[in-house]
């Protein structure tokens, strides 16, 4: 019989059982508890006695109830069953302050009333719609017949559509509300009501009565597919001013509403519409503003001449620019794109980009030199590639940080006196005159987003880097650190996180399910604007159940579920667990934040046991699978959970285990046990002593992540200093293998072995905490910290000694960028500053010390890289130290 | 008077036969080489999947008679670059592609120059070097000019393997000059050919601004180290150099005498003597890009009013020198290690 995934995990808790008990029996109400986790996520039915309390009704009918915050009176033996205590008398008392108009059934078996504990992973009703980012909305032409002068007034027209749309809700459950989504006259008034809701309505209504403008808008506004892909494909804001700017560019191109045809490329219907979409959102959101400064008076006065409508857009003022100039700006991306496919310009792929990807493309970085017409003209006609050669399209720039006059990048000369030789075109200004990582990279990203290939140009510590979109996902160029070190520029959603972009990625990849999760949404804010805010609760549950991805809808589900929960445990429980299950698996960081931001603060005040706050971490923990390479402050929400359990140490030892038994199971996770190691020794020694224990049997029972663990464990003790802790656990690496270079030692004997590493700061790669102690040794190893971060490296000697020579090795070099400065203490706190290594000195691999003459007295020694230019880090091979003594 | 009208029969008759020329067409690269006459082989990479404009110019420009006319002998050939590397047609046109090299870089239009032994010796890329238009009127001037530069290359090089010494290197100098690129090892041959160069050829091809410029401001890699101070009278001294150094191309020179016209600015000298810096520039030749800014320097730099003079400036800059030295001094007295 083959084996189901369920099966195989069911039948390995149970071996973990088994062998966690034989190693250590006090643990095996957790690994029951774990047991049931397990069960409950692969849909097995449960023993009773095993089910989760918390979606167990009945069980609560003995509450077991705690006074506030007395979590130290709670018995340390409180078993099980004490997870699921409720206070249903305080549930009444909240129900009348908290009244819910849809209130769901707790023991409702189909699951047809969605309550926070009932929420289950959503089945969609087309049957591989998921898959199809597309279907089944897309390529479905549907034109509105709402009369144009309805949007003369744009308040009634709001109230009108509100009231069609709940008129024909029959229920919120999930049959009747995709029923509902099924029909496209109701997705066109979702998709108005959005645009309405995200308008001054009363400026649309000064905009909509010009007879001109209305006509040219309202078949815009009138067709189902390019009203949602406006409202819904990227963040809009000031939509009424997105909107005059569009019919700004119908009056320069009256043939926006054309599809054009081009020979060898799929025709994609309404695309310079959708393009002016993109580009007055991008612009309107940003306010971004043409690098020419403000219009001059001939331009606006032609501007007024064509009769333009230009509303200001908000904080405009505080600019101190002229409000016109934003829509010039904008008008003059529009028409590039527009020329650029009327003569079918661009890279065949953009025919077929979908609208959120468009936004990428055409809407990118409006107050960048490399945005204007006039330079991506250029890179269109210079600069044409296939999509994946635009990952080295920056090498055409050269890289010269001082330019011919010998001028600084960093002065205003630099490209000044070249600026009359390339008017308005600073991309070929910057090949010929050339650039730092900024221009390079900005030449990449703009060059790829001229020709129609989506890019964007992002930040990394001290650089600057970018992407480029293709084959399904987001290339790095010209990029020097890992990913979790990038933030582009400027995002499409709010957030500028490389995650955000991953995020953003698998959202639209479920495109037709995101659509209706977001149209849902707006079903729940047309709901909760007309009556109580409750009401619309189960339509933002069925949208998070829909597309768990899409943040916006989190903040509002989780503030109006704030509302209904009140102090009911269980049902926070529920959100809780929905929210981990939905999202750490793939984005622990989101998922972290959204705790921490929307679901912390309501439960922690609910849950009264901190048995149940073990449970609610559980959730989160046993969800872990993969690292979100961000670097993300992981330490605070860990510390967050532990600080909440009060002062009982047998609940902290509890989340010490679970977490423990949960990071030990990836290889990616090791970098938290050092957490676990610092905490428990802030604790006490007991603590400590259990903690390592725990260690020890996790290293045990998973052989494959020992590695990562241990370099955990050695991080900890390096962190609080513990010499014994430290070189115990780097026994196994001390032969890593270096390739050092042959020296002959200064001084006396080698005391530096057996001492202790504490780095300023940690390299990404946590492995190489592991190879700490061997370069301390002769044979070497590693010691390396972050670029541009703390550049330090302290050494603790065993003993206090006379020293009479340091060997440094680096790698390589000794320092890349600068200079080595060594200072020793007897105490590591007040140093005394021993040498300087001149850059010459540093830029060797081998630098001896010899110390013989004045042979100072240290137990410490401090090693810092100062950069001269760029990023400041130490990258050693082996720091030894030598005695004054007799070699032994 | 009979020479003279010899000669011009002479040169009829050579513009009848060179007008004569049609270049022939070949299905593949390795066909083309193996076809290929003195004027060597010309290839026109499009992107049949991903790039329109370059299809479209396929017939426009790279059939075009006229294109075929200004490729003198040359065998032309046409060589589809596709995007999805996996389809049927990128798989065929792998054997158009045959042992073409890969251009510099993968943008379309391009049109690359191979002579007869499959060299790459020159390459068009973009609309900068082959115009907007769908004739290429550009780019057909450009094929013109490049098949214009090998055969004086062969030329050269056929006349300077007749002679020897000084001769010899003047024949080479010239070919190093020409704006393609050079088969074997020029600089070694002109230093074979004069090896103490007395004509500062080798100097000429060696030379190089943008080292010149790092020599001077201490730098590998253009970064300067913050607490560097330019010595600007090596700076004075070595442009001049170098600006009468007649034996380096113009704009080499040009470009190496920016330096000091930048660091006289940086060291407050204004108004006529920096202008007449920036002159010297111009005058040497007002049609290279440097030449051409010396009008906008003039006024961007040559009307800036320092508050101090050079010397108010030259002494503070002696003094913060004098004291960082001292600085240095008692930190190396100060220092007991010694490191090795």
């Amino acid at each position: 019989m083959k084996l189901k995934p369920a099966h195989t995990l069911f039948l390995t808790a149970i071996i973990g059982i088994t062998a966690g008990y034989l190693a250590a029996p006090d643990l095996l109400p957790l690994l029951r508890h774990s047991l049931n986790q397990l069960q409950q996520n692969a849909g097995e039915p449960q023993p009773t006695a095993q089910t989760p309390p918390v979606d167990t009704p009945g069980q609560d009918e003995q509450p077991t109830v705690y006074p506030t915050g007395s979590d130290d009176l709670i018995p340390d033996d409180t078993d099980d069953a004490d997870f699921i205590a409720d206070d249903d008398s305080r549930a009444e008392e909240d129900d009348v302050f908290f009244p819910e108009p849809e209130e769901p059934e707790e023991d409702d078996p189909e699951g047809n009333n969605t309550t926070p504990t009932r929420i289950t992973t959503y089945k969609p009703k087309y049957q591989g719609a998921e898959n199809e980012p597309q279907k089944p909305f897309r390529e479905q032409t549907f034109t509105g017949k709402l009369n144009p002068t309805a949007w003369n007034s744009p308040k009634t027209l709001k109230r009108n559509l509100a009231a069609k749309v709940r008129s024909r809700l029959k229920g919120t459950d999930q049959q009747s509300v995709e029923n509902l989504l099924l029909d496209p006259e109701v997705r066109l008034m979702l998709a108005q009501w959005e645009l309405l809701n995200r308008s001054n309505l009363d400026t649309l209504g000064k905009l909509m009565r010009n007879t001109g403008y209305r006509e040219s808008l309202t078949p815009l506004l009138n067709d189902l597919e390019w009203v949602s892909g406006f409202v819904y494909d990227a963040e809009l804001q000031n939509a009424e001013i997105a909107l005059a700017m569009i019919a700004h560019f119908q009056q320069v191109d009256p043939d926006m509403a054309k599809d054009v045809q081009h020979e060898g490329i799929k025709p994609s219907p309404w695309l310079k519409r959708r393009v002016a979409g993109a580009i007055a959102t991008q612009f309107t959101r940003h306010g971004w503003y043409g690098e020419d400064k403000e219009l001059t008076k001939e331009e606006l006065a032609e501007m007024k001449k064509l009769g333009y409508f230009m509303p200001t857009l908000p904080g405009e003022r505080k600019r101190g620019r002229n409000k016109q100039d934003v829509y010039r700006a904008a008008r003059e991306r529009y028409l590039y794109f527009a020329e650029s496919i009327d003569k079918g310009l661009l890279h065949t792929s953009f025919w077929q980009l979908p609208t959120w990807q468009l936004h990428y493309v055409c809407g990118w970085k409006g107050n960048s030199p490399f945005g204007t017409a006039s330079t991506m003209r250029w890179l269109r006609d210079n600069c044409a590639a296939p999509a994946a050669a635009y990952v080295n399209m920056c090498r055409q720039v050269p890289y010269l940080p001082t330019n011919v006059y010998g001028d600084s990048i960093h002065s205003e000369w630099y490209y000044q006196p070249f600026d009359v030789l390339y008017p308005g075109n600073f991309a070929k200004e910057t090949r010929d005159v050339g650039a730092v990582c900024g221009g390079l990279s900005h030449f990449g990203a703009s060059s790829a987003c001229a020709n129609g290939v989506p890019a964007i140009t992002m930040g990394e510590p001290a650089h600057c880097a970018y992407a480029v979109y293709f084959d399904g996902a987001w290339h790095p160029a010209n990029s020097l650190h890992p990913e979790e070190r990038r933030s582009p520029h400027w995002s499409i959603w709010g957030e500028t996180t490389w995650a955000a972009l991953q995020l953003q990625e698998d959202m639209y990849t479920r495109g037709a399910i995101t659509r209706n999760a977001q149209m849902i949404v707006t079903m729940a804010s047309i709901m909760a604007e007309n009556r109580n805010p409750l009401s619309a609760l189960p339509l933002y549950e069925l949208a998070v159940q829909m597309q768990p991805l899409y943040k916006p809808v989190w903040g509002l589900y989780l503030s109006t579920a704030a509302k209904t929960l009140g102090k009911r445990p269980r049902r926070w429980l529920g959100v809780n667990e929905f929210v981990c299950n939905s999202i750490a698996p793939q984005h622990p960081k989101s998922c972290a934040l959204l705790l921490q931001e929307s679901v912390y603060p309501g439960m922690l005040t609910a849950l009264r046991s901190p048995k149940q706050k073990l449970a609610a971490y559980e959730a989160y923990l046993t969800n872990l699978t993969t690292n979100e390479k961000e670097q993300w402050d992981y330490r605070a929400l860990l510390t967050a959970q532990y600080n909440s359990l009060g002062k009982a140490l047998s609940h902290k030892e509890h989340y010490m285990q679970m977490l423990i038994d949960n990071v030990a199971k990836s290889a990616e996770f090791g970098h938290w046990v050092a957490w676990a190691v610092i905490t428990a020794h802030q604790e006490n020694k007991s603590m400590f002593k259990k903690v390592l224990g725990m260690l020890e049997s996790a290293v045990a029972r998973h052989p494959e992540t020992k590695d990562a663990v241990c370099s955990g464990i050695i991080r900890g003790a390096e962190e609080i200093g513990d010499i014994e802790l430290a070189n115990l656990w780097s026994t196994g690496y001390l032969d890593s293998g270096k390739n050092m270079p042959s020296f002959e030692p200064v001084g006396g004997n080698l005391v530096s072995a057996g001492g202790l590493v504490k780095l300023g700061s940690y390299a990404d790669d946590q492995s190489l905490v592991l190879h700490h102690a061997a370069a301390l040794t002769e044979k070497g190893g590693s010691i390396c910290t972050q670029p541009n971060v703390q550049a330090f490296v302290t050494v603790e000697l065993p003993e206090k000694e006379h020293i009479g020579g340091i060997v440094l090795v680096g790698n390589g070099v000794l320092s890349v960028r600068g200079y080595l400065v060594v200072e020793i203490s007897t105490d590591g706190k007040n140093w005394k500053h021993l040498v300087e290594l001149s850059r010459e000195e540093s830029g060797k691999e081998l630098a001896r010390l010899n110390l013989t003459r004045n042979h100072p007295s240290a137990k410490f020694i401090r090693i810092t890289d100062h950069a001269v230019s760029g990023e400041a880090q130490i990258n050693l091979k082996a720091i030894l130290v030598y005695d004054n003594k007799k070699v032994k | 008077m009979i020479i003279r009208k010899l000669s011009s029969i002479i040169t009829l008759t050579a513009a009848l036969l060179s007008a004569s020329e049609a270049a022939q067409r070949a299905e593949h690269f390795d066909e083309a080489l193996q076809k290929a006459g003195e004027d060597g082989v010309i290839a026109y990479c499009y992107g049949p999947d991903w790039n329109r404009r370059s299809v479209i110019l396929l017939n426009s420009f790279w059939k075009n008679a006229k294109t075929e006319e200004a490729a003198g002998d040359a065998v032309l050939v046409a060589v589809p670059f596709y995007e999805n590397k996996h389809s049927e047609e990128a798989e065929a046109a792998r054997g158009i592609r045959g042992r073409m090299p890969a251009p510099p870089f993968d943008v379309c239009p391009t049109v690359m120059f191979f002579d007869k032994s499959g060299r790459r010796y020159a390459c068009l890329q973009g609309a900068d070097y082959l115009g907007t238009d769908d004739a290429c009127t550009l780019g057909v001037k450009n094929i013109k000019e490049t098949i214009g530069h090998l055969r004086k290359q062969k030329q050269l090089l056929d006349q300077a393997q007749q002679k020897t010494g000084e001769d010899k290197a003047k024949l080479l100098a010239q070919v190093a000059d020409l704006p393609i690129q050079a088969p074997g090892n020029l600089l070694q041959d002109i230093k074979a050919a004069d090896p103490k160069d007395k004509l500062g050829y080798a100097r000429r091809m060696e030379f190089n601004a943008l080292m010149f410029m790092y020599e001077l401001l201490e730098t590998k890699d253009g970064f300067l180290a913050p607490d560097f101070e330019p010595d600007y009278r090596k700076i004075m001294q070595k442009c001049e150099a170098v600006l009468k150094d007649e034996a380096l191309r113009t704009r080499d020179r040009q470009a190496a005498y920016n330096l000091y016209i930048g660091q006289s600015r940086r060291e407050h000298i204004q108004g006529n003597r920096l202008k007449g810096l920036i002159r010297k520039v111009n005058k040497l030749d007002p049609a290279t890009d440097y030449g051409q800014l010396s009008p906008t320097l003039m006024n961007l730099w040559g009307n800036i009013k320092h508050k101090t003079t050079p010397e108010e400036r030259r002494a503070e800059r002696e003094k913060k020198k004098a004291k960082e030295k001292e600085k240095r001094d008692k930190k190396r007295q100060e220092r007991h290690v010694e490191v090795n």
